[in-house]
């Protein structure tokens, strides 16, 4: 077992050569991946490797690009679009979602979409409202697709191979601030994959279960080490796709702690949280809660610009662990 | 038997090409006719966008196609359909909301696609097909697969982004693709003339470096040679064409429309220039098909449609049941490389 | 040469419509027309529409009254035709799916469309059926063990019933008493056969695995039959007669602690009948009602223990009972279960219920 420790640019580009090197028809297009090497340097010196044709730089055209994809995949190939943001995926909506989504299902299945978008996603790095959102759940609400958030190196690199594989159209969302940070697991080297609609319990504790996604489950980790001094414990689950969404894990932590904590950096108003929330609520497991569920979220605002604005409109770990202490401790 | 065989070369070439090409014509509006027959006694849900009147362009555009060469179409496909050879029965069992239609009721008249005849689909999204069949070049290309793909779309998809973001892939990239307006005159209501301020759309193409040219949308030999031409450009590697085929439609744009915005006078004008007619008048001339001959074919294409609406008819409803698992494909072991 | 017939109908021209009225018509018999002449006005609920002539022809017959309303699909005139227009009457004007919505794609010239302003009664005014506040856990809780949330001190916040609140040591619910009283009824039944004479046998059964697949029925009816085949062991020590017919005690939990419903002639049923039947009233004890007619009449009592920890038990007899029967789980390493007969020495001695323990389990 190798104990390589990547961060999730390394992991995801190795992901992606491993794939090329599998299959003649996985393709990658997207603006500045080429010689750039990716704005957020991904794609690297995948282009010296593969050459221009399946390392394909494209104009600024993402509606272009997502609708060359979506024919593509309809004859053949494999591509994997990037969005340098996820926030340019509103130029390409159509195409997202009411060609690539749909097209299985509305045509009687004679044809699929194997195509994987890969969009660098959130906040943190001072780039404002156009280019900080965390749009996932736009995504996760249309039928057709499929929505992975990967937290850490490990899961990105398993997890978007299982994307390449299949053959619907995946969303891949990438957080920007986790590109650069090598991940808390080492990342095995060669093919491994992960399943699309597997939950995974990071940490066990019986006072409280936080269910997070992308970065916020890295700061739900370390938001569960600081109170570990304390002695409250928590259940750490990323759920990893968040469309399928697998909800089994979830219920049976909370049938041992009686305590939920759903995380996202997205804002609250109709974000996908809730729909964690919802099921709960009407599921099996609403008569474990001892408590009312806790709902941390970006504040319903524009990403803001200036550092303590931005700090301040998305949960951080202080506000994890405080708002954990206060749950725990008030209901018994 | 109410499947074509997908036939390629000039409709003027032989007599075989003659009957076959006004065969496909007559086929698409007795096909139109009975969808907007059983429409109006309420057997058909939904709304509909009949081609009648612009049967040349599908036509003709199709006979220079091989089955190989793959299509994009539009909410007005059922031409396309029809002539790149889409099985008439299955075509209405969709529309009747049939479990035995192209799509199993889930689609309808704007989503038939037919993987066999290279339709990638009609769609529902003005210019929604046009991205989809440069992608459908460059998989053609990287895979070297000698296609050509065909975006057909009309006059009003000229305008949206998705037209201007294609074209510009297409040229940049050189791909094996054939842009083919279908300029009816109208977007909806909206006219051409308060549309566009250009003389003739197949002007943009100049804007992308692509030659553009206009046609006679209502000759179905002046269709197929355009056609023929920018085909033999994509398969030589010279790039994308754009093919402005000037047509009118006869109908309303969808059911409900009371065509306020344009004369009878101006429609009559159009009926007299019926590609059907045009094309009878002109295979008479060349001694191609007699009267008696082309009455015969149109006989015969009656008759298909008849037979695909009974067969057609005798489908069972679809069936809700399997409305879930059909939103994704399921991942198979093919799927999964080792 | 106008050679075909062909009926113009109320065509329908929206999705909603269904009937439309024929407001005026514009030929009469006899006229020729051409393709795209307007035939007549129609009104319908949305919009006026003029209805074209398909074909050139000639109008050969009017059927539809003018100021009538017609419905969709019926004829209006007949033409006769110089081509054939497409035309199929499958006399089944409904239909196959029906939206409730309107989907079509409407003209951009807005349509003159009616809204009809239903009156709106004032709601009725509800009281409100819950002034306690209680999380899920402890509502669950106070109804299993039948405690009066109104009884129960709330420190939560919002003054909300916690789940610490109701486990408190001295909040007692009616369930919890009754479960007492049941729990000590069972109890004293038992110390009134203490005083029998009596023996406990034990043997391992190999390759065993759980009943609770089908609930316990396999074992229910093998012990059933085995009893019936053995009328000196099947008797109730009461009138000391031997029994009509087998009736078992299955022993089972319920809302009120264990209860006993004695399921007559378990052996004479199929399989998967007696399975529905052990699962049914497992069901009803749960919800604490097990049915009259399962209260009494049994010679026989069997715990099964083999879905659970336990691997062995040693059954007490019943009153009036002459066997009783304990199952225990299989042991995880090599599968062994352990059966444990009990038997009233009165009635059969210790070689006899080791034939009997023998017959059970060479008979599973």
């Amino acid at each position: 077992m190798s104990e390589r420790m990547l961060t999730m640019s390394e992991a995801l580009r190795e992901a992606m050569a491993i794939a090329m090197e599998e299959r003649p028809e996985v393709f990658i297009l997207g603006e500045d991946i080429g010689i750039y090497g990716g704005a957020f340097g991904v794609t690297g010196d995948l282009y010296h490797r593969f050459g221009s044709e399946r390392v394909r730089d494209t104009p600024i055209s993402e509606l272009g690009i997502v609708g060359a994809a979506v024919g593509a995949a309809l004859s053949g190939m494999r591509p994997i679009v990037e969005i340098q943001f996820s926030d340019f995926t509103a130029q390409a909506m159509d195409q997202i979602v009411n060609q690539a989504a749909k097209i299985h299902f509305m045509v009687g299945g004679g044809l699929h979409v194997p195509l994987v978008l890969r969009a660098a996603a959130g906040s943190g790095t001072g780039a404002a409202a156009q280019h900080s959102q965390s749009l996932e759940g736009w995504f996760a609400n249309v039928p057709g697709l499929k929505v992975v958030i990967p937290s850490s190196p490990y899961e990105a690199k398993g997890l978007l191979l299982s994307a390449i594989d299949d053959p619907n159209p995946v969303i891949f969302m990438e957080h920007k601030l986790l590109y650069k940070i090598p991940g808390r697991e080492a990342v095995p080297e060669g093919a491994y994959r992960i399943p699309l609609g597997v939950s995974r319990v990071l940490r066990e504790g019986q006072d409280l279960t936080v269910v997070a996604t992308g970065i916020m489950v890295s700061r739900a980790m370390a938001a569960a080490d600081q109170l570990e001094k304390e002695g409250v414990f928590l259940t750490v689950i990323d759920p990893r796709t968040i469309s399928p969404l697998d909800m089994g894990p979830i219920y049976a932590s909370i049938e041992k702690t009686g305590r939920l904590m759903v995380v996202q950096e997205a804002p609250e108003h109709g974000g996908f949280l809730n729909e964690v929330i919802a099921k709960v609520a009407t599921g099996p497991a609403l008569g474990y809660l001892l408590a009312p569920v806790v709902r941390l979220a970006g504040m319903n605002i524009p990403i803001p610009y200036a550092p303590q604005l931005e700090k301040a409109a998305v949960p951080q770990v202080e506000d994890i662990v405080s708002r954990a202490r206060e749950v725990v401790a008030n209901w018994r | 038997m109410t499947t074509a065989v997908l036939k390629t070369g000039d409709p003027l070439a032989s007599q075989e090409n003659a009957r076959y090409a006004l065969l496909t014509m007559s086929r698409i509006r007795k096909l139109e006719e009975a969808v907007e027959d059983l429409f109006g006694r309420g057997m058909m849900h939904g709304t509909m966008h009949l081609s009648i009147g612009q049967e040349a362009t599908a036509t003709g555009v199709c006979m220079a196609l091989e089955v190989s060469d793959q299509i994009t179409s539009t909410h007005r496909g059922h031409g396309h359909c029809v002539a790149k050879g889409a099985d008439l029965t299955s075509m209405i069992a969709e529309l009747l909301g049939k479990e035995s239609g192209y799509c199993h009721g889930r689609g309808g008249s704007m989503h038939i696609a037919d993987v066999a005849t290279g339709n990638l689909g009609a769609n529902g999204i003005v210019g929604g097909g046009i991205p989809i069949a440069i992608g459908a070049a460059l998989a053609s290309k990287m895979l070297n697969r000698g296609t050509v793909a065909v975006s057909f779309f009309g006059d009003g998809a000229m305008n949206e982004g998705a037209f201007h973001e294609a074209a510009n892939l297409a040229a940049i990239w050189k791909l094996p693709v054939i842009l083919v307006c279908e300029n009816n005159g109208y977007g909806m209501s909206s006219s051409t003339d308060l549309a566009f301020a250009i003389n003739t759309l197949a002007e943009r193409g100049l804007g992308y470096g692509i030659p553009g040219f206009t046609v006679d949308g209502n000759d179905v030999a002046a269709v197929y040679e355009a056609t023929r031409i920018a085909v033999a450009r994509a398969k030589a590697g010279e790039g994308p064409t754009l093919l402005e085929f000037v047509t009118y439609r006869w109908k309303g744009h969808s059911r409900s429309d009371k065509n306020l915005y344009r004369t009878k006078e101006e429609i009559d004008e159009w009926k007299k220039k019926d590609p059907i007619l045009f094309f009878e008048h002109l295979v008479r001339d060349k001694n191609l098909l007699s009267d008696v001959e082309i009455a015969e074919v149109h006989a015969e294409a009656t008759a298909q449609v008849i037979h695909a609406v009974n067969e057609a008819m005798k489908g069972v409803p679809a069936d809700p049941a399997g409305l879930l698992a059909a939103v994704f494909k399921d991942l198979d072991s093919k799927e999964v490389s080792s | 040469m106008s050679n075909f017939e062909y009926a113009v109908i109320m065509p329908k021209m929206s999705m909603t419509m269904e009937e439309g009225e024929l407001l005026g018509l514009r030929v009469a018999v006899g006229d020729a027309v051409k393709s795209g002449d307007v035939l007549f006005d129609v009104a319908t609920d949305k919009i006026d529409m003029e209805v074209e002539s398909p074909a050139d022809g000639v109008v050969k017959e009017i059927v539809g009254q003018v100021g009538s309303t017609m419905a969709v699909g019926a004829p209006v005139l007949i033409l006769l035709t110089e081509t054939q227009v497409m035309s199929f009457d499958f006399n089944a004007p409904a239909p196959s799916i029906v939206a409730d919505v309107p989907v079509e794609i409407k003209n951009f010239h807005s349509p003159e469309v009616a809204i009809s302003v239903a009156p709106i009664s004032a709601p009725p005014v509800l009281a409100p059926i819950a002034t306690i506040k209680a999380v899920p856990k402890a509502r669950e809780m106070a109804k299993d063990r039948g405690i009066a949330l109104s009884s129960v001190k709330a420190t939560g916040p919002f003054g909300t019933i916690t789940f610490e609140d109701i486990s408190q040591p001295h909040i007692s619910g009616a369930n919890d008493s009754r479960k007492a009283a049941n729990r000590k009824m069972v109890a004293s039944a038992l110390e009134k056969t203490r005083s029998i004479p009596q023996i406990t046998l034990t043997r391992f059964r190999a390759h065993a695995s759980a009943f609770i697949e089908e609930g316990s029925a396999h074992l229910l009816s093998t012990w059933a039959r085995i009893l019936r085949q053995n009328p000196h062991v099947n008797i109730s020590t009461i009138t000391e007669k031997p029994h009509d017919g087998v009736g078992i005690a299955l022993i089972m939990e319920s809302k009120y602690g264990l209860a006993l419903p004695v399921f007559a002639d378990p052996d004479l049923k199929h399989g998967s009948e007696l399975t529905a039947w052990i699962r049914e009233t497992r069901e009803k004890a749960t919800r604490g009602k097990v049915p009259i007619e399962m209260l009494s009449g049994a010679t026989a009592s069997i715990f099964d223990f083999s879905h659970t920890l336990i691997n062995s038990a040693i059954p007490l007899l019943l009153p009036s009972h002459t066997t009783a029967l304990a199952v225990g789980a299989p042991d995880a390493e090599v599968g062994k279960s352990a059966i444990t007969l009990t038997v009233d020495l009165r009635y059969c001695d210790a070689l006899e219920a080791a034939a009997l323990l023998d017959q059970l389990i060479n008979s599973l």
